[in-house]
């Protein structure tokens, strides 16, 4: 018993499990108050998120940028450097895609698909550089730069995409179409769901491969838990931070890659609804871990999914699992309070239980 | 501790019960979708979200029109302006019903590759123009016609000093929801409309960059009035709103869209640009039951089709556009659609 209580991994999964329900249990309340049955709402909600190869592949197709964002927040903030332009990077990777789309249209399709790929990343990642060397050299702070350069990105991109790169035939806001060939091919009819996610995996197994099997990723959280002591144990610590931000960097560029050649075909001017926000969101329920981030991905592609089936089925709105998803995150950020408070309570009635000797 | 472990295993337990059970009452719940099989049933898709007093609910009146008068079934899908539920939603609708009303310029692509999978569903698309596939209609709007007027309208009005709140300065200003093409084409024709009333009226024109942010909106039109706008016509949805706010605040006037916006506040928003998106989608489902409905084809509505027009309110508001100047406006209209004036488009 004693040993199961310790086990740090254990006892997180504990609680981050009894958030899951404790949110869940607050939302059938929510729904209950409204007059609306929970079992019915969490019926449809699960149906709509599983319960067809369709429905499942447009789960999964949610994850993909959830998954790559979330990485991308989990590796800078892991390093201690707080990369909240996650959206930002991400719109210019887009654009970085559909521009290679467009424009050369001569390559063969893997060759295009791979150059798309790569300029993403470079995009986004020189992106992040910005912020990186002005907090490692300046001492500015990221997070505020990083915001600001956010709105900079979105409105620079509304900009091409209407005027320069505005599409040729259709009223949209977007750029004309990539090259067929470059086009990631749908799995599933109907479904979004594309080979992007085979992408996204391996992708993923690199970043967890770097960030836990190699010096590296140790070097990364030795700086974000203790930047000094890291430097006395021989680490470059502005290097690691610059590095874990191109990373992040280019992880959203890619996340805006795939948004392009899988989804859309085009860039679109409201291209992303806050994936990176979602995806931040993700990573700080799971404390950056890296296999975290893939399993609460998928649970959150599921509750948007389901959110939706749920609306236009029984009419509860989808707003619900917002409010879900915030509860969540509140229990896990009062985690620590919440464990002293169990903690504290176990205690004393052990004391209680030896003192009274029965 | 054991307490503890054989809490947590009753809570399982009850999120277990409460997820397994359903299942089945929830299936015992669909079936009653199956009567009625006499009604058509039709699916509105909006790309963004009803409660906007303006495009949207606009939509939405033509559907609940259709509802009353024609006896259909309907149902809404909202996308909440995330492009990532685009396909879902349609997908959705398209599974429900057999008359899809898509309603957004946003769905260009979306709805091109649906119409091809579903082949027996009638597609309505409102807002852009696409020929060549046989279920899919499209219905465009002469936005630039209505706001010509809307344009002339607030030419006329800066220049009557007598009423308060009307400056000396010929400035007249829009904000518009973003810089796109749909956006840009009220732009033109408000412009012109100003222009041809007299070309020394000045339109200052400002993007919030948000159809569903009034406090951008408000902030668009405080920094409008400042540069000494009179009047403010507001083309950004639900941004709006926070036009109308700004507008009673500094005590100066504003223009409506999309829906007559009037009631919101009759002492401030002197009249509003209808767009005719409920008539044109009842239109539509109508001629789709009695069978006069050319699929496949673009529907353009303009002045001359009662798509685009102004709304001054009901008889008890204020009056602050004088009868002079309806019939003015009505001679233009006339003008317009006998072809003398040619409103330029804007792209």
């Amino acid at each position: 018993m004693k040993k199961f209580i310790t086990s740090k991994d254990t006892e997180y999964l504990i609680s981050l499990f009894l958030s899951i329900t404790a949110a869940l249990i607050i939302g059938a309340l929510i729904m209950m108050a409204n007059g609306r049955s929970p079992i019915i709402g969490y019926a449809s909600l699960i149906r709509g998120a599983f319960g067809s190869k369709y429905n499942i592949a447009t789960t999964l197709a949610k994850t993909v940028p959830l998954i790559l964002t979330g990485l991308a927040t989990a590796i800078s903030f892991r390093s201690g450097i707080y990369n909240i332009g996650g959206e930002g990077q991400l719109y210019l990777g887009a654009f970085a895609a559909a521009y290679v789309g467009f424009t050369f249209t001569t390559l063969p399709g893997v060759i295009g698909i791979l150059l798309a790929i790569i300029a993403g990343a470079i995009v986004g990642a020189l992106y992040a550089f910005i912020p990186a060397l002005l907090k490692v050299y300046y001492k500015i702070d990221e997070v505020i730069t990083t915001i600001m350069l956010n709105s900079v990105a979105v409105l620079f991109t509304d900009y091409l995409v209407n005027y320069p790169f505005a599409a040729n035939q259709g009223k949209m806001g977007g750029t004309d179409m990539v090259e067929t060939s470059y086009r990631l091919s749908r799995l599933i009819r109907l479904s979004t769901l594309n080979t992007s996610i085979f992408m996204m995996g391996f992708i993923a197994l690199i970043i967890y491969y770097i960030m836990q099997k190699t010096s590296t990723g140790y070097s990364f959280k030795m700086v974000g838990q203790n930047a000094t002591f890291a430097k006395y144990g021989g680490i470059n610590a502005k290097k690691q931070m610059i590095v874990a931000m191109l990373i992040s960097g280019g992880l959203c560029g890619v996340a805006g890659v795939l948004e392009v050649l899988g989804t859309h075909y085009r860039f679109l001017q409201n291209i992303s609804p806050g994936f990176a926000f979602d995806g931040m969101l993700v990573a700080l329920i799971v404390k950056n871990n890296p296999i975290g981030v893939v399993f609460m991905s998928i649970f959150f592609g599921a509750l948007k999914t389901g959110s939706i089936a749920m609306e236009n089925t029984t009419s509860i709105p989808s707003e619900l699992v917002l409010v879900i998803q915030a509860i969540i995150i509140l229990f896990i950020a009062g985690e620590a309070g919440f464990k002293r408070i169990i903690k504290d309570y176990l205690m004393k009635r052990n004391l209680q239980q030896k003192v009274g000797g029965k | 501790m054991k307490k503890m472990m054989t809490w947590i295993m009753i809570m399982v337990l009850i999120t277990g019960m409460m997820l397994t059970g359903c299942t089945k009452s929830a299936d015992t719940g669909t079936p009653d979708t199956a009567e009625g099989e006499e009604a058509v049933k039709v699916a509105l898709v909006v790309a963004g979200g009803l409660g906007d007093r303006s495009f949207y609910d606009s939509s939405n009146e033509g559907i609940e029109r259709a509802k009353a008068e024609l006896g259909i079934e309907a149902r809404v899908f909202e996308c909440r302006n995330d492009p990532s539920l685009f396909n879902d939603q349609l997908v959705q609708a398209s599974q429900y019903a057999s008359v899809v009303v898509v309603v957004g310029f946003e769905f260009y692509d979306v709805v091109q590759e649906l119409a091809l999978e579903f082949p027996e569903v009638n597609y309505i698309y409102v807002d852009n123009e696409i020929e060549g596939i046989d279920n899919l209609t499209t219905i465009s709007y002469k936005e630039n016609e209505g706001s010509f007027l809307a344009g002339a309208m607030a030419a006329m009005l800066t220049q009557e000093n007598s009423i308060e709140g009307i400056q000396q300065s010929k400035v007249i200003g829009m904000v518009g929801g973003k810089d796109l093409p749909v956006i840009r084409n009220f732009k033109a024709g408000y412009e012109a409309g100003a222009a041809y009333i007299d070309p020394d009226v000045k339109v200052e024109t400002i993007y919030a960059g948000d159809f569903e942010d009034p406090a951008k909106g408000k902030e668009s039109a405080l920094a409008l009035y400042s540069r000494g706008a009179d009047i403010v016509f507001q083309v950004a949805g639900k941004t709006g709103e926070g036009v109308f706010e700004a507008a009673s605040e500094v005590g100066r006037f504003a223009i409506g869209v999309d829906s007559d916006q009037r009631y919101i506040n009759p002492d401030v928003i002197v009249a509003s640009m209808i767009k005719g998106v409920g008539l044109s989608i009842f239109e539509s489902i109508e001629r789709i039951q009695n069978g006069s409905f050319e699929a496949g084809k673009v529907y353009h509505y303009g002045i001359d089709e009662n798509g685009v027009s102004l709304g001054y309110g009901t008889q008890d508001m204020k009056e602050i556009v004088t009868e002079e100047m309806k019939t003015k406006l009505e001679e233009i209209k006339g003008k317009i659609t006998s072809g003398e004036i040619v409103v330029p488009e804007g792209k």
